[in-house]
């Protein structure tokens, strides 16, 4: 099995999700704090998701597991 | 730069219980190592169950400036607390790229026990941080001086071996503490 990750998404996932907290303060009060904080949300819950899987893979490192950078 | 994995066995069994969006999620890998599932419990600085809150909050909130301000802050924690786990994940893999397993076990092990050396301030003080909390803050929330805190972690990292606040939080998140 094989799995792959691109950190640089990653890191420009996070990127755009600070650019979208920062962000929130410019938007209010004109209605769409709501939807933009809800975004940041669900953006954050699927790094989140992402991180975690890696984590495991990492956790159960054998020596038939191999990683790279 | 790509983390890339391959594997000759089945990878360990993934607990997902989904919201449509937002969820949480527990990770076993007992599956392969025949240990308890809760020691090895792994979470990231943010975990789901905690965004899914966070999202029902919102849908309750009511447009009020102050309210606003909270929710901002929460926004700026939570992209803290996710660069801190990036950076956990991306300090993982360098040191682990060419150890073997036994090695691991052996570091995992032993480093258990060095978290077991912390006293409850030095801890608490490393699960602020692992949610983004920066060490002025820390003072701030617990109304001392930064160099007391700045004292505390460095005694902490001496207690854990490492030389870093993203490495003290990557030792606690491996084995799940925090």
């Amino acid at each position: 099995m094989r799995i792959e990750v691109d950190i640089r998404k990653l890191e420009d996932e996070l990127c755009d999700l600070k650019m979208m907290a920062s962000s929130m303060r410019q938007v209010y009060p004109d209605g769409s704090f709501n939807h933009l904080m809800e975004q940041i949300l669900i953006k954050s819950a699927n790094l989140s998701q992402i991180l975690s899987a890696i984590m495991v893979l990492k956790s159960v490192a054998s020596d038939s597991t191999k990683f790279r950078m | 730069m790509s983390i890339y994995v391959e594997r000759d066995e089945p990878l360990p069994r993934i607990y997902s219980k989904t919201a449509p969006q937002l969820g949480s999620v527990s990770v076993v890998p007992s599956a392969v190592h025949g240990t308890d599932p809760k020691a090895n419990l792994l979470t990231v600085g943010v975990t789901l169950a905690q965004l899914r809150d966070l999202n029902s909050q919102l849908s309750e909130f009511n447009q009020d400036k102050a309210g606003a301000n909270d929710w901002v802050k929460i926004a700026t924690r939570i992209c803290r607390a996710l660069e801190v786990s990036l950076e956990c994940v991306k300090g993982m893999e360098l040191s682990r790229s060419d150890q073997s397993s036994a090695s691991i076990k052996y570091t995992q092990t032993d480093s258990r026990a060095r978290i077991s050396l912390l006293s409850p301030n030095q801890f608490e003080y490393i699960r602020l941080v692992a949610i983004g909390y920066s060490n002025k803050q820390i003072a701030e929330t617990k109304g001392i001086k930064v160099s007391s805190v700045n004292q505390t972690l460095a005694k902490a990292y001496e207690k854990l071996r490492v030389r870093s606040r993203m490495q003290a939080v990557a030792v606690c998140q491996q084995h799940g503490l925090i």
